[in-house]
């Protein structure tokens, strides 16, 4: 192979795992499938507030990929406000499961007492995404989670899902990035899953 | 306070007073004696890449502007405007000549001069001069890419405020060939607590390890590497060495020796650098002095406290926490821990990447500190975050105020380390608050200044 054709072998996005990729752009708009996932990620938050955690690891793919982008207060509207590169937070679904599994462990101390998280979906939509069998969905989240008395978080945040479906019915979640609002959050609030 | 601080240092046990972790009264003088006196760090030039680029951060409890100059020059100025005091800059990063302000419309170079007055001639006194009225500036020194600054005529040059551990930032930096940068903008967020209370945590805490980050240590977050508190794994264990300075800075390094091993050897013949590529550990050894090797050769961790207020940690984990054939790799990350008031902290945090590295190195370093350590850290930091809360939650009542709190661990039981390479009182203890000591020993000689006659 040539040194341009192994750069570009490197380069085909598909070879590389979920983090390294560039979030997948919206594409058509699909008004008629916003039910049907907005019915699937009512379960699936349902999971997380229920505390049913292998429910909940269950939807996850393996490649599954979790990222928190960093907020970015700049003075023109017109660029983004979340980095393309630094992150709060990132975890594959193994380490989500480890964060999970902590509830079984005596000394988990963030954990214990736990806390109740609860979310709140709104404005689910629907996209096509360039991946076959994919589709984009975005939502507002607004996350609110309560442990003791000083300890109350509410937190809002935009999130974006790449959600795989084979049109049987089954669907996994691939990634999802969660766009806070507030530049700056507590710990408390980045204690949160979305 | 400070007095009494001082008094009962020389009490056995070394108690502290908790009022210096809950009171503002106390942090409006810490404001004053310790940040105002001492330079802080506010950041990297790498985040400054190009002429007019500029940030907001703080310097002690004031809003500041870095600011790259047209002379690639940093000028660090207060973001308060000369006529009313409005904030110049709302946005927290970006890049201009020029400060506006949003109230009068008058303007600052962005050195700082006032170079532009509405009505300046129709409306005022012909005496007014724009000169008078330039933004205050803090005194600036970049070293190595590190941007200190400070409000203090008085304090001494940089370089002497850095005293001993000017050495040790040197050797952690050019262990990698010298040159770092940044990964992305920074990470940052709230915590409940005091700022001295994660602040002495980084100092010289291997205590809190067992016990904190038990649940992190039974997950295997660090996997095959040996980051394991005080035990190592098979035939090797880890030896921690403590180095606090006169000027209230910290080192804390552990290494990896074999099992039984009570010190580290005196020469190096097979340099190791856990946690970085084995093609560039010939390279890495060249690039640095013998002494600086033996310092960083088979350093597993090493973490410590520039006075007053940043701190910094260097670690690896592998695929414990990231793909299956990820390799141990190290994160190093720098931190500020700014006090809101005297029970909130804003952390801020660096991650930065040796620039001759390749950019999946460079990444998977960064995902290991995001996933583990940052500020959403939700597998070992937030045990920290929790504990520093615990503390707050607890430490203010009116019986609890009254208990001194300890900083005794390890007095008087280090061993000194003989021909250590680098400068400093180094001792042998893995166990140990004497960086802690150190720290709060400067702090209570700031605070007491002024207090006697
Ligand atoms: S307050 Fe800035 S111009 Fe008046
Ligand atoms: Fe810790």
């Amino acid at each position: 192979m040539t040194d341009a054709a192994a750069l570009t072998a490197r380069l085909d996005p598909t070879d590389l795992p979920y983090e390294l990729r560039p979030f997948p752009a919206r594409g058509a708009r699909r008004t008629e499938l916003d039910n049907s996932f907005a019915a699937f990620l009512t379960e699936e938050s349902a999971a997380l507030d229920e505390c049913r955690y292998q429910d909940w690891l269950d939807l996850l793919d393996e490649r599954f990929i979790y990222q928190l982008p960093v907020p970015l207060l700049r003075e023109d509207p017109s660029l983004p406000r979340h980095s393309d590169r630094a992150l709060l937070f990132e975890a594959t679904k193994q380490v989500l499961a480890m964060k999970l599994g902590r509830v079984g462990l005596q000394y988990a101390w963030s954990d214990r007492p736990s806390g109740v998280m609860r979310h709140f979906l709104g404005a689910v939509r629907v996209f096509s995404a360039a991946e076959p069998d994919t589709w984009r969905v975005d939502c507002n989240v607004l996350v609110t989670w309560s442990r003791g008395r000083d300890e109350a978080v509410v937190v809002t945040a935009g999130r974006q899902d790449l959600v795989h479906c084979s049109g049987r019915g089954g669907y996994r979640l691939l990634r999802r990035r969660v766009l806070l609002d507030a530049e700056v959050a507590t710990h408390e609030q980045l204690s949160v899953i979305f | 306070m400070a007095e009494a601080l001082r008094r009962q240092e020389s009490l056995p046990g070394f108690p502290l007073d908790r009022r210096a972790f809950f009171d503002d009264v106390v942090l409006d003088r810490e404001f004053r004696q310790v940040f105002k006196e001492s330079w802080q760090l506010l950041g990297f030039a790498s985040e400054l890449p190009d002429p007019g680029d500029y940030l907001v951060r703080r310097l002690g409890n004031d809003s500041v502007i870095v600011a790259r100059d047209e002379q690639g020059g940093f000028s660090v100025l207060l973001n308060s405007c000369s006529h009313r005091g409005t904030q110049l800059c709302r946005a927290t990063f970006g890049n201009a000549a020029h400060f506006r302000c949003s109230y009068h419309g008058w303007t600052f170079a962005n050195d700082g001069r006032l170079v532009g007055v509405p009505s300046i001639r129709s409306n005022y006194p012909k005496d007014f001069r724009k000169q008078d009225h330039d933004l205050p500036r803090a005194r600036v020194t970049c070293y190595r890419g590190f941007i200190f600054a400070t409000w203090s005529d008085q304090a001494p040059p940089l370089e002497e405020h850095l005293g001993d551990f000017r050495w040790y930032l040197d050797a952690m930096l050019d262990l990698a060939g010298g040159e770092w940068e940044v990964y992305g903008p920074p990470q940052r967020s709230v915590m409940k607590g005091n700022w001295k209370v994660v602040t002495d945590n980084f100092a010289g805490d291997g205590y809190h390890m067992g016990t904190t980050h038990q649940a992190a240590f039974e997950q295997g977050i660090y996997g095959d590497s040996l980051a394991d508190g005080t035990l190592g794994k098979g035939e090797l264990e880890l030896i921690g060495i403590n180095i606090g300075t006169p000027q209230g800075h910290a080192v804390r390094a552990g290494y990896v020796v074999q099992k039984g091993r009570r010190t580290l050897p005196s020469t190096v013949t097979d340099p190791a650098y856990i946690g970085y590529p084995r093609e560039v550990w010939e390279q890495f050894t060249a690039a640095q002095t013998p002494e600086q090797v033996r310092f960083n050769s088979h350093c597993e961790v090493v973490h410590g406290v520039v006075f007053p207020n940043a701190a910094f940690l260097s670690v690896s984990h592998d695929r414990a926490i990231g793909r299956e054939n990820d390799p141990l790799t190290k994160y190093v990350v720098w931190r500020v821990h700014n006090p809101i008031d005297a029970r909130r902290t804003e952390c801020t945090y660096w991650t930065l990447v040796p620039r001759q590295l390749d950019e999946d190195w460079k990444r998977r370093s960064y995902a290991f500190q995001a996933r583990s350590q940052s500020a959403g850290g939700i597998l070992f930091e937030m045990d920290d975050f929790e504990n520093f809360a615990r503390i707050d939650a607890a430490i203010s009542g009116t019986v609890a105020d009254t208990a001194p709190l300890d900083l005794s661990l390890g007095l008087g039981l280090g061993t000194p380390v003989p021909d250590f390479p680098g400068p400093g009182r180094a001792e042998y203890l893995t166990l140990s608050e004497h960086n802690q000591r150190a720290f709060y020993r400067r702090w209570a000689e700031l605070m007491e200044e002024g207090t006697r006659d």
